[in-house]
């Protein structure tokens, strides 16, 4: 069972979906059924708020999370009260989410459960570090693409992606995408001091230049008010850390200048990247570089070749691309069971 | 009616400055600091300080650690407590809340066994929530409380299905319903000792800010108008000056149930002096030791402080109304009677000198037939009312070595008090100071060829 024993030689994961019905559940169903053979204890949570029924979107039906005996959840108090298992309260944590206070519990008996968790990285950090003085073998984190989520699936030691025909009905569009993402995920961590490291994680607006382990105020208060402070950009050097997001308007307005070379944007991980592969690829050639303060390890990626709307790729090309262009195992979710 | 402290650091930032630097454990040690008055009886206070005294010798020492470390572990369940007192049937959550409240005062009171905190005991509220008697916080409706809930469950193994665990959920909500009314007889023991983790949790932040700082436990003195300071400081300023690597001088001061005209150069911290003695007296008053090597004081009913640069313009008040208003105010509430500190500064500053001055009188007349402990400074040299006069030695040109520049000029000033009389009076030196200053040479020339006509 690679697939399986790849993940447990991990002391904590994140499951990614590029886009709503890239069959994340699936994913993260089939693993909680095949790790209760391996006697280990399994801790979940997920980060942002999903957990409707019925996804709002697009109609199709979510389905939930099922625990088995001795597993550990963490969930807001709203899908706690809800659930479908019985469970012990072990511990609360300190802080509250949109759907009220996160729970820690242990399962007693086999269910159903809707999974939210904390809403920042640094409670998602202070979740899994519970879970594992409480035992935990392995934290899977039902995680989340997404501009509204705060919480970074980065802090986990390793990602599962999971994509499918729900991105796009064009096999090779399907892959760019893909491979786009796998090369986000891949990027070089930044080399800079622990210290350093530390205060950048806490920074929550604006841009700053790093130069020297100093870190240096630029006075633009985000990346939307770029365009207009052109000029103090590159003032303090070519380190530039964004602490939010990178998006592809910025990057066309840092490529303005003909600093761009040689120039270094760092982000905190790559969930605050939005940006277009095409001009990815232009900013590299004008000789820039992105790094990352957080970075994961991609495991293996999941592919769900069937549209909401029904459609269905053909599962072995689309598979056998993955393979050949990302070079990590590459999975088919509806049929995972017989791996 | 008496303000409460959370009112009182709205309006005086220096005690704000000073609560913020307390460090408390839980919420609830704040809230409770929060919502304390002015302590104005004796004994209360000097049992309050005794308290204190026991703690400080066992500051940093395991025991106080351990109290400490529990106490960071108490959460703020103050409104389950509300509802639960309310007939309310609490939920999963909020059962495991009170159980985990009443684990972490049993772990308490362990601690404190021998150390003398008094904890309130709740263990019959846990032994409730602990129906197997397992000792852990953890908890679940166990099958204990309901056979027929054990048999469900034991039925949901063998066949899962919706119907078995919708009958599961109503008996879980009826054991929710029985242990709710329980334990609803316990919500007021279960409230004081919230109230007590709250008490201990202050003391310990008050005694480790007391050591911090190094402050002093004042003598009460049961005479209203006695007090005396020695090497008086303000943590406050203090604190902006070690950031600035600048030296802080002390003071001494003391003063009666009478007025004290304080006279003394410009930039000679008069000003300064008033908020430093209103925030010793508001210290002292919450329970905090004086910020002194030594201090005698007496307790009073309300502390009124006027410095001079608030203008009401949200009311549409000049400064002079605003100032006259609330000396207003102060000369309404002495005249019924009760002890007072009256702290104003500059008074009727804002208007011409010879009126001004005749506004100082009739206020220091008014405070001195009231027998009122004040301070009041002013640069006013025409005062024709008797009274205590002290001066602030200020400005002393060949104090240092150097060359007084404006940014050096704090330490050409001797900030210590001395008695005025007719021999150590001086003029404000207001132009010597504008001069260092480095204000436009055209416009000191000129005041003086005025000043000497």
């Amino acid at each position: 069972m690679p697939f399986v024993e790849s993940i447990l030689e991990h002391k904590s994961i994140s499951i990614i979906g590029m886009e709503k019905n890239c069959g994340k559940t699936v994913v993260l169903n089939y693993i909680l059924s095949r790790m209760a053979d391996y006697k280990k204890c399994i801790a979940v949570t997920s980060i942002g708020i999903d957990g409707e029924k019925v996804d709002a979107v697009t109609r199709t039906s979510k389905p939930e999370i099922t625990l088995h005996e001795g597993m550990l959840f963490a969930t807001s108090e709203i899908h706690y009260t809800s659930r479908f298992l019985s469970s012990e309260i072990i511990e609360i944590g300190d802080d509250n989410t949109s759907l009220g206070k996160v729970i820690l519990s242990r399962v007693l008996s086999q269910g159903n459960v809707m999974l939210s968790g904390p809403s920042d990285t640094a409670s998602l950090k202070r979740v899994i570090n519970k879970f594992e003085k409480l035992g935990s073998d392995i934290v899977i984190v039902d995680g989340a693409l997404s501009r509204k989520s705060l919480a970074s699936p980065s802090v986990t030691d390793g990602l599962v992606l999971c994509t499918g025909a729900a991105l796009s009905l064009n096999i090779d569009e399907l892959v760019l995408q893909t491979k786009h993402t796998y090369s986000m995920i891949s990027l070089p961590t930044f080399n800079v001091s622990q210290l350093v490291k530390e205060k950048l994680e806490k920074v929550n607006r604006g841009l700053w230049a790093i130069q020297d382990d100093e870190i240096l105020d630029l006075e633009i208060v985000s990346s939307v008010g770029l365009e207009n402070n052109r000029d103090k950009l590159f003032a303090k050097g070519k380190t530039i850390f964004f602490s939010g997001m990178l998006t592809d308007k910025a990057l066309e307005v840092i490529m303005f200048d003909d600093k761009v070379d040689k120039c270094v944007i760092v982000v905190k991980d790559f969930t605050r990247l939005f940006i277009s592969p095409m001009l990815y690829r232009k900013f590299i050639l004008r000789g820039g570089a992105i790094n990352v303060l957080i970075k994961s390890k991609l495991i293996a990626v999941c592919v769900n070749p069937t549209s909401p709307t029904g459609y269905s790729l053909n599962s072995e090309k689309l598979i056998a691309k993955l393979f050949e262009t990302l070079d990590i195992p590459v999975y088919d979710v509806m049929k995972i069971q017989d791996f | 009616m008496k303000k409460r402290l959370k009112n009182i650091i709205k309006e005086f930032y220096p005690l704000r400055y000073v609560v913020d630097k307390l460090a408390f454990c839980t919420p609830l040690g704040r809230d409770m600091f929060f919502e304390t008055h002015l302590i104005t009886d004796e004994e209360v206070l000097n049992s309050e300080f005794d308290k204190i005294d026991e703690i400080l010798p066992l500051l940093g020492t395991k025991y106080i650690q351990n109290i400490k470390s529990t106490l960071s572990a108490f959460r703020d369940i103050r409104s389950t407590v509300k509802m639960l007192s309310n007939g309310v049937v609490l939920s999963e959550v909020d059962l495991f809340e009170l159980k985990y409240l009443a684990y972490h005062v049993a772990m308490l009171k362990k601690f404190s066994d021998n150390g003398g905190f008094e904890i309130v005991d709740i263990t019959d509220v846990f032994s409730i929530l602990d129906p197997n008697n397992s000792k852990v916080v953890n908890f679940y409706i166990y099958d204990i409380y309901d056979i027929e809930l054990a048999e469900l469950r034991k039925k949901l193994k063998i066949e899962n299905n919706e119907d078995i665990f919708l009958a599961i959920k109503k008996r879980e909500e009826a054991v929710r319903i029985k242990l709710s009314s329980e334990l609803k007889p316990f919500s007021d023991l279960i409230v004081k000792a919230i109230d007590r983790v709250a008490e201990i949790d202050l003391l310990i932040a008050k005694s480790e800010f007391i050591r911090c700082y190094n402050l002093t436990r004042p003598i009460i003195s049961s005479n209203y108008g006695v007090t005396k300071y020695e090497n008086l400081f303000n943590i406050y300023l203090m604190d902006i000056l070690k950031s600035k690597n600048s030296e802080y001088q002390k003071v001494d001061i003391d003063f009666i149930a009478a007025p004290t005209l304080i006279t003394g150069a410009n930039m000679s911290g008069k000003t300064m002096l008033l908020k430093t003695v209103a925030l010793s007296q508001f210290m002292v008053q919450f329970g905090l030791f004086a910020p002194a090597d030594y201090a005698e004081m007496s307790l009073v009913d309300n502390i009124f402080i006027s410095i001079g640069d608030g203008q009401r313009e949200d009311e549409g008040l000049s400064s002079f109304a605003s100032e006259m208003l609330c000396v207003s105010e102060v000369i309404d509430e002495i005249t019924k009677g009760g002890k007072f500190l009256v702290l104003l500064d500059e008074l009727a500053r804002t208007t011409s000198p010879r009126e001004g001055a005749a506004i100082v009188d009739g206020v220091v007349s008014l405070l001195s037939a009231n027998k009122v402990m004040s301070l009041i400074t002013t640069h006013y040299s025409s005062l024709s009312s008797e009274c205590r006069c002290k001066r602030v030695k200020g400005f002393i040109e060949n104090r240092i070595d150097k060359i007084v520049t404006k940014d050096n000029i704090s330490q050409f000033i001797d900030y210590s008090l001395e008695d005025d009389t007719a021999s150590t009076a001086k003029e404000s030196e207001a132009i010597r100071i504008a001069e260092i200053l480095g204000v436009n040479k055209l416009l000191i020339d000129k005041t003086k060829i005025y000043l000497k006509k």
